[in-house]
């Protein structure tokens, strides 16, 4: 009997010891092939953990870890802020900083930065996980992690999930790069989480969440693609209405006060859609009746705010010298130094009507026809007249439209060259701009 | 609910969890409700057909022991195998009987029958058919007795381990372990250990190989017309390794599956592809069925012992219900009379070398029987590509383009990378190492066991892993089912 025992207790402590080297083997083959080496959220959330107690929190998508500076912030409103803005940040991501973020300091205030974009996400659609990925990888185990992780995607992407070496199991037979990662990760900069690794020539880690990029946009000139004019309010999800009806409810419960926020984009994205005031009121309406507030820096008066290209590192995003005069902005409006009434236009169509007339680039769209349908993007819907002319790489410049009010022109995917965009208001037809775009 | 599944990883150790903490007498019943489950989560509309074929084969089997004439028992059994096969030919043959008849008035300028019934084939309806239909079969011969245990009855037909794609049991072997099933220990740490270790090595044939080679043999078979002879050749070549790890591995995980819980399936597959003819091919493929047929066909026919001329008929014919049971398609029935053909033609040379006095001073060395071996492989293999085209069309179009076309792509660019082929080579020359020594008859488990701590646990966790990061399995991947599935 007491042999039987011992062999039972022989083949528990086997079962153990197996599952404790199982679970090695795996830490192992993570630290052999996830280069997270040059991960900003590994540091800030390393960082989230270690800080004394965060009295305020910015989580949102890049446009939060662009835009809101803590140590400028900290200095303005004399608290200890963080900024917990990761890439592509879905709103189930934020949640998850959020409770994250409350389970280990006591946060009196959040500010949830709202991207248009990301609201139509839908958790069981998605393909694109890393911006799932860059949060629950360093994480803390919680029971709110494994929820969030279960509910970000279908159960196809779970093993991708869970088990991290997974998802770069190619990288195993490539010797450099395990060889030259291992290096890097004996470093005592990676293990000390230094920024050296996060630190490049013109963007780097500053801490406290904040990403910094010196890069400046030299004019408005940009040809991008932006498959749409209209923003579809239709296709916002049910899993972003109700996680953020979560986090209101979870800010509420943990006696959080949150404020809704979108940081400043350039005019060049927004004056490409048509109705981006109604996503706006979609979101005062969700709020509404609630105690929390929301406020779109989009709509910023130009004399506080403007919309300068010297702001923006590309079309989304401020650089440094942007971020810290919003920062301050922020500051002050939030210490009541500048009122709302002061601060904001009622709406986006009232500040493009009221700032100087300009055309910021061309936006284009891909027909399956082989067709690339073009759009000049200015900051007037009517009585502003275009002039376009195309020179391509190779072959003579040719015009397409002397000055109408058309603004929508038809190249193909393999034309390359440089348009140049004429404009004028037709009440001034004596003033004409001009813009150059490469295409 | 796959094997290859999460829902499966979350079933299992639950079900064998609780078999073994529950009181024993609730075991049978255990077993049985997660069988059904097993089987429900395909479609719950299923269970009312399996348990409607194991009531009447339940009943078949107390009422042929109580019928008291020869005659009697002979209604009782043909009455059994008339609703059985009525309800297999149903689900799975009426489509294609009325799209043969179709064919055929076409040929004699009759109208086509438009009509098809749209019915949703069940899954491993043909395996647990033929395996009441034994139970049936042995206690009319008197083999066995009459269950009257119902609920053991049940989980004979159902035992979920088996239950979509075999092995095919005999209710001699699985019935009569499920009469005992609250002698069985839970404290067998090799058996449950041995039990887990046969399941990873199934799961690494089904997830590491066959899904691994079947990217490469979708691609290539579904656009044949753009590949030359090599690709079409090593296509050809890894779909006999596809549909080996296929179903090897599936019949692996449900024997490991069934031995952590303490039951003993019978072997399905013994290195197949050591065999040095097509006879001995069929003794060391799909066993359960082989012997199936063998048992329940081929002996009742006459087998051997009716002349020449009636053995090779009979051969046809196994053959030709073989190919029909794989799937109700003219390119399967194709399969199996190519093998009727192989096994008759090597019966006639045998018998001709004989008579002629050709004896081989060779035989029995190393290089006859890797030729013999070869020679082998090879027409098993073009024997596959009936079974892995869609239609005999396209089989006969495959060949077409082999030997029409001689074009040649890198072997990177027909579906694998590097580090994928890499893999794919790894885990079929680690089949083969394992195959070799099973065929020296020495047990993998008892090599295993005869090895250091250090080795066997670096065995197991790279088994583990290799699987993990390895498999063709989730996101950026299509989750394959078992080929066998459909049959």
């Amino acid at each position: 009997m007491a042999l039987d025992m011992k062999k039972k207790i022989k083949i528990v402590f086997a079962g153990v010891l197996f599952c404790v080297l199982f679970v090695g083997c795996g830490k192992l083959l993570r630290y052999m092939l996830t280069d997270d080496t040059a991960s900003y959220t590994r540091i800030a959330f390393h960082e989230m953990y270690q800080q004394d107690n965060i009295d305020v929190l910015f989580v949102g998508s890049s446009h939060c870890y662009r835009s809101f500076i803590p140590d400028i912030l900290d200095q303005q409103l004399g608290k200890n802020t963080f900024n917990l803005g990761t890439s592509s940040q879905y709103l189930d991501g934020s949640f998850m900083a959020i409770q994250e973020a409350a389970r280990y300091h006591e946060i009196e205030h959040i500010y949830l930065e709202l991207y248009y974009n990301v609201s139509f996400s839908v958790n069981k659609q998605r393909t694109e996980l890393t911006p799932v990925y860059i949060i629950s990888d360093y994480l803390k185990p919680s029971v709110e992690k494994l929820r969030y992780m279960l509910n970000a995607s279908t159960k196809d992407y779970y093993a991708n999930s869970f088990i991290l070496a997974r998802r770069n199991w190619t990288k195993l037979f490539d010797a450099d790069y395990v060889k030259d990662l291992l290096i890097k990760k004996q470093t005592d900069s990676y293990k000390n989480y230094e920024y050296d690794y996060v630190t490049g020539k013109n963007e780097w880690y500053d801490g406290k969440g904040y990403v910094a990029n010196r890069l400046a946009v030299e004019d408005w000139n940009y040809f991008t693609k932006l498959e749409t004019e209209h923003i579809d309010l239709s296709a916002v999800s049910d899993d972003w209405r109700k996680t953020l009806d979560d986090i209101i409810s979870f800010c509420r419960r943990k006696n959080i006060s949150l404020t809704l926020v979108t940081a400043p984009m350039s005019n060049f994205m927004l004056s490409n859609y048509t109705n981006y005031d109604e996503y706006v009121q979609m979101v005062q309406d969700i709020v509404a009746g609630t105690d929390v507030k929301y406020y779109d820096f989009n709509l910023c008066r130009e004399e506080y705010f403007p919309n300068a290209s010297e702001l923006f590192k590309d079309h989304d995003h401020l650089n440094c010298y942007g971020a810290e005069k919003f920062s301050y902005l922020f500051a002050d409006f939030v210490n009541g130094k500048i009122t709302e009434q002061e601060l904001f236009y009622p709406s986006f169509e009232e500040k493009k009507k009221e700032i100087e007339p300009g055309a910021f680039g061309i936006a284009f769209r891909d027909r399956e026809d082989d067709i690339r349908e073009c759009r000049v993007v200015s900051n007037r819907n009517q009585g502003m007249e275009y002039r376009i002319t195309l020179k391509p790489a190779k072959g003579k410049k040719r015009l397409i439209q002397d000055f109408s009010e058309n603004r929508l022109f038809s190249i193909t995917p393999d034309d390359h060259g440089v348009c140049t965009v004429q404009y004028r208001l037709k009440s001034h037809p004596d003033k004409v701009h001009k813009i150059k775009i490469s295409y | 609910m796959l094997f290859n599944s999460i829902e499966f990883l979350v079933f299992f150790p639950i079900v064998a969890g609780l078999f073994f903490i529950i009181p024993k007498k609730f075991r049978c019943l255990w077993l049985l409700i997660a069988s059904y489950y097993f089987y429900m989560s395909w479609n719950p509309k299923y269970a009312v057909l399996i348990a409607f074929s194991t009531f009447i084969t339940y009943i078949s089997g107390i009422l042929m022991e109580r019928a008291n004439t020869k005659h009697g028992k002979q209604a009782v059994v043909a009455a059994s195998f008339i609703i059985n096969l009525a309800i297999l030919g149903v689900f799975k043959y009426a489509n294609f009987a009325l799209q043969t008849l179709s064919d055929i008035g076409a040929i004699l300028g009759l109208q086509p029958i438009e009509r098809r019934l749209d019915l949703l084939l069940p899954v491993g309806i043909s395996f647990y058919t033929f395996q009441a239909l034994s139970y049936t079969i042995d206690v009319y011969r008197g083999t066995v007795k009459a269950e009257k245990n119902i609920l053991q009855y049940m989980l004979f037909v159902s035992f979920f381990p088996q239950l979509v794609a075999g092995p095919i049991e005999r209710s001699g072997n699985l019935l009569s372990q499920i009469q005992r099933v609250k002698e069985i220990n839970v404290w067998e740490f090799e058996r449950v250990r041995n039990g887990f270790l046969l399941m990873f090595w199934g799961l690494f044939q089904k997830l590491v190989i066959a899904d691994r080679a079947s990217v490469l043999v979708n691609q290539v078979y579904q656009n044949y017309g753009d590949y030359g002879f090599l690709e079409l050749a090593i296509a050809s070549v890894l779909f006999a390794f596809q549909i080996y790890c296929d179903f090897g591995g599936y019949s692996n995980i449900a024997r490991g599956a069934a031995r952590v819980m303490g039951f003993s399936l019978m072997q399905n597959f013994r290195q197949p592809y050591l065999a040095v003819n097509i006879k001995e091919f069929w003794r060391r493929w799909h066993i359960s069925l082989t012997s199936w047929f063998t048992d329940y066909l081929y002996i009742p026919l006459g087998g051997s012992r009716k002349g020449t001329v009636r053995k090779y008929l009979n051969i046809l014919i196994v053959f030709m219900v073989s190919g029909l049971w794989h799937g109700a398609s003219w390119n399967f029935v194709a399969w199996g009379v190519l093998h009727a053909v192989y096994q008759i033609s090597g019966d006639l040379a045998g018998k001709w070398k004989k008579r002629i006095g050709v004896q081989d001073s060779n035989n029995g060395c190393f290089s006859r029987k890797l030729e013999k071996g070869i020679v082998t492989f090879v027409l098993a293999d073009a024997a596959w590509v009936f079974f892995a085209s869609d239609s005999l069309h396209h089989a006969c179009d495959i060949f077409r383009q082999m030997v029409a076309s001689f074009q040649t792509t890198s072997i990177y660019e027909i579906g694998l990378d590097r580090g994928n082929w890499f893999i794919l080579c790894f885990g079929i020359l680690l089949l083969f190492v394992v195959d070799v020594i099973h065929e020296k008859d020495v047990s993998v488990f008892q090599f295993v066991q005869r090895q250091t701590v250090l080795f066997r646990w670096t065995l197991y966790l790279g088994l583990i892993w290799s699987i993990i990061l390895f498999g063709i399995y989730g996101a950026g991947y299509d989750s394959s089912q078992f080929i066998y599935f459909q049959f």
